[in-house]
């Protein structure tokens, strides 16, 4: 045997190719929050309440043109302005049930340190978050409405004819759907973040929703009522309203297709551009809680 | 219960059939993840060890002996009864569990006391004073749970199992986060409560406490029963590993020189001021130490096997 | 030890546990709300009192608060335990299943009544003092309890079928209750609210009483009960075959 032997290092070796960086991460962050909510990935059993409750969502779109193709346009209780606060309730419970998955998975699993040590910020981890359940959301209150909208030109013997005619309605449908799921979402993330418990969370959404709903309509509906106040304390109880998401949702949306809303935001006689600055409002604090709480949530 | 169809043929023994804890035949599966696989063995009085390294199903497999999880396949007898249908057998049975949950708002005396009411105890107080005192709780028992180390809580959980002087015993990791003093003191009683006739059958993946601790083992490996029994006897049915010796003689070289001729003997070597020698077979070893070191009129001071050790056994039947 | 001492025992255990957690704020927060706007409306000088009190009590308390603050204790009580891991400690006692079920329904089903119940009487009390009679008031407080018992046994056996058990709870009361019992009314038959509106409406001595019912109190009494027995046996029944595993 000849010379020198030589041993070969096959131990640990660095990774000296190409990293993608910040953009990626919150992207990859971002599309795996969006398939979580739907339960994408995961058992058959976490699929089934987001995608039950989207096809619910669907259902009165479904209805309403089925009713429209076989008795013609004789009345439509389902419109685009009013889907919103029937699929209310749907989509508050599609929050209540994705947010805690969302939030508080990572932070029971105590797994968020792992995230932080990568290229992802804090705040890009919360704001991808943020964008996923939006993007929910969104698909739920979008897609009913579109079905809804393209369905009612498509029953029609001329549907180009109608599009054309309605061309003023995508523009609020599109509208309307982001200030409600803005609004939702910044309310329900918030919530979630704070806790690490899955039913605490989705019990104080859904809590939080009642208490400010109730406490809302009920101020506002004093008004209507009283005899013992004067006009300008009158006046404020009207401001209640502004404390019930849902009227302010509807006082929203009512804003963007122009037609008259609920009873009492009709009474109550606000500005509607007011109503929209509240729901983004809404939404704006919730994500700045969410911010603060992943600047400082321990990892 | 289900009989599997390839396991069932499979004559249980008879001492496994009348021991006061037995699985015959049981497995349990997951979809497609087999977490305990054809597993039949018989623990009787005396301390018994679980050991295995994590993930070999030996959580899985307590729950199943104490009637929290039901076998996908065969039977587990407690006393003859099948676990699990009737909570009556929890007269019979103590459980400590591995995962640490704990009712953080009651005290330790409160919470062996809730455990001897459960239990339908007669004189629950003078029971959970007794327990507590077992493990070594009187006196921080007035302290809430949600307060207690690591240790503390353990020693409670132990105390839960204990208090109604149950004839079995289950503890699936119970050492976890106890000091080294907690741990002597936990074994000496759990080794007297054995000696009272109890069964006993504790799982860990630590080699010395099982070492320390079992008169007899159950080695698990990836939900299979590798080996029963003593450990020692086990060493020896490894017939396919070499068993190492040392001696200390009068003279180690000569007595290198004698053995290295002999069969069952692969390998001598000085060192450590002896002989570490590496024989195929045990016994015949033995055997011809005693005749080699008179031929050679050298005196032995000191025969003594080196891998006889838990870990031996358990570093190859993890490797096989 | 006797079968009542094993019960109370765990009667106990299960009160001190619901009352330490923080669910139970929220719970309470939110009965807070009707008191609260009552006494707004009070302030306010509120007309049509009946109407108004008949719209606080149906639309709110019923509706909304009763089945929520139901579904928060109920899922607590035995699911918190499952989730806790602490459960296990019950299961390996030699208690039947039945009696943990029980003692857990009955903390859950009493802290609801008595949390909505006083929110109602209170509520009531304050916005229809003059035309209040004690009657209404003792038939608005059976029928809040009589609506606890079975959303809190719906809440029990939900949570030892799932994890999920709040959410699909909640999507229940206010999805089939909120949506479909109001538009088809074959399937009033089938809503714990209809049974709750059907007590209290024929209890009470003043008619015609402050709120509507579709259902006469033999039907809301015996459905009821069927559904409340039924998610008991069925809570006890997953019990008795529950699997512990280690994840939470």
């Amino acid at each position: 045997m000849s010379g020198a032997g030589s041993i070969y290092d096959l131990g640990y070796q660095r990774y000296e190719g190409r990293r993608l960086g910040r953009a990626y991460a919150f992207r990859s962050l971002y599309l795996h929050g969006l398939a979580a909510a739907f339960g994408i990935g995961r058992s058959t059993r976490s699929k089934v309440v987001p995608i039950g409750l989207f096809v619910i969502a669907l259902v009165p779109a479904i209805i309403e043109l089925g009713v429209t193709a076989l008795a013609g346009d004789v009345v439509r209780p389902v419109r685009l302005d009013n889907y919103f606060s029937l699929v209310g309730t749907v989509m508050l419970l599609f929050c209540a049930a994705v947010a805690p998955e969302l939030m508080g998975r990572d932070q029971r699993n105590h797994v968020l340190s792992l995230y932080f040590s990568r290229a992802l910020e804090r705040r890009d981890y919360a704001v991808a978050r943020f964008a996923a359940l939006l993007t929910a959301m969104l698909l739920i209150a979008l897609v009913p409405e579109v079905v809804l909208y393209l369905g009612t030109a498509l029953v029609r013997s001329d549907p180009v004819g109608y599009l054309f005619d309605h061309l003023d309605q995508p523009g609020p449908i599109v509208a309307s759907a982001l200030v409600i799921s803005l609004q939702v979402s910044g309310v329900a993330l918030a919530i979630a973040a704070m806790t690490p418990r899955r039913a605490y969370a989705t019990g104080g959404i859904v809590a939080f929703w009642f208490i400010a709903d109730g406490l809302g309509s009920l101020i506002a509906s004093v008004s209507q009522a009283s005899t013992t106040l004067s006009a300008s304390e009158l006046a404020w109880t009207h401001y209640g309203v502004l404390l019930s998401p849902s009227l302010v949702g509807d006082g929203a949306v009512r804003w963007f297709f122009g037609t008259g809303g609920d009873a009492i935001i009709q009474q109550v006689n606000l500005p509607g551009w007011w109503y929209v600055v509240v729901a983004l409002a809404y939404a704006g604090v919730g994500l700045a809680v969410v911010l603060r709480r992943y600047a400082r949530i321990a990892a | 219960m289900t009989a599997h169809p390839l396991w069932s043929q499979a004559p249980v023994p008879a001492e496994v059939a009348g021991a006061p804890l037995a699985a015959v035949h049981v497995a349990r599966w997951y979809g497609n993840v087999v977490a305990v696989n054809d597993i039949t063995f018989g623990v009787g009085a005396g301390v018994t060890g679980l050991l295995g390294p994590n993930g070999a199903g030996k959580s899985t497999l307590l729950h199943m002996l104490a009637g929290l999880l039901a076998p996908s396949s065969g039977q587990v007898l407690v006393e003859g009864r099948p676990a699990g249908r009737d909570p009556a057998i929890y007269r019979r049975i103590g459980l400590s569990p591995e995962r640490d949950a704990s009712y953080g708002f009651l005290t330790g005396r409160e919470f062996a006391l809730l455990s001897a009411r459960l239990a339908r105890l007669p004189a629950p107080d003078a029971a959970a004073h007794r327990a507590l005192e077992m493990v070594d709780m009187e006196a921080a028992a007035d302290r809430q749970i949600g307060g207690y180390s690591k240790g503390m809580r353990q020693r409670v959980k132990l105390a839960a199992a204990l208090v109604h002087d149950p004839p079995i015993l289950l503890l699936d990791e119970p050492f976890n986060g106890m000091d080294p003093r907690q741990r002597l003191h936990m074994m000496t009683l759990l080794q007297r409560m054995a000696g009272e006739g109890r069964v006993i059958l504790f799982s860990s993946h630590i080699l010395e406490e099982v070492e320390r601790l079992a008169q007899q083992v159950l080695v698990m490996v990836a939900g299979r029963l590798a080996a029963a029994g003593d450990y020692r006897a086990i060493r020896r049915l490894m017939t396919d590993r070499p068993h190492t010796f040392t001696l200390h003689t009068s003279d180690d070289r000569a007595m290198a020189a004698r053995l290295v001729v002999e069969e069952p003997v692969l390998a001598v070597q000085l060192a450590n001021g002896g002989l570490d020698v590496r024989a195929a077979d045990y016994g015949s070893f033995t055997r011809l130490v005693a005749r080699v070191s008179v031929a050679a009129g050298v005196s032995l001071y000191e025969l003594r096997p080196t891998d006889e050790t838990l870990e031996s056994v358990f570093s190859y039947l993890v490797g096989q | 030890m006797g079968r009542d001492g094993v019960l109370r025992q765990l009667i106990v255990l299960t009160a001190r546990q619901a009352l330490g957690r923080r669910r139970v704020l929220v719970a309470l927060l939110a009965a807070c709300v009707p008191v609260l706007v009552a006494i707004i409306y009070r302030l306010a000088g509120g007309q049509d009192a009946q109407a108004w009190t008949s719209n606080l009590l149906d639309n709110v308390v019923i509706t909304t608060l009763l089945p929520l603050v139901a579904l928060i204790f109920g899922t607590s009580v035995l699911g918190g335990e499952i989730e806790d891991g602490t459960i296990v400690y019950l299961l390996v006692r030699p208690v039947a299943r039945w009696e943990i079920v029980l003692a857990k329904l009955a903390v859950g089903a009493v802290a609801t009544a008595v949390v909505v119940g006083a929110s109602a009487a209170i509520a009531v009390a304050i916005s229809l003092p003059s035309s209040l009679s004690p009657g209404t008031v003792v038939a608005a407080l059976t029928g809040v309890a009589w609506g606890a018992l079975i959303y809190a046994a719906i809440a029990v056996a939900l949570s030892v079928v799932t994890g999920h058990a709040l959410i699909i709870g909640l999507v229940y009361v206010y999805i089939w209750e909120g949506v479909v019992a109001g538009l088809f009314t074959g399937t009033r038959l089938l809503s714990v609210h209809q049974y709750v509106l059907g007590v209290m409406s024929t209890l009470d001595p003043t008619q015609p009483s402050l709120l509507p019912a579709h259902l006469p109190l033999s039907s809301s009494v015996e459905l009821g009960a069927v559904v409340a027995v039924g998610a008991a046996v069925v809570a006890a029944w997953r019990l008795s075959r529950f699997e512990m595993s280690d994840q939470p």
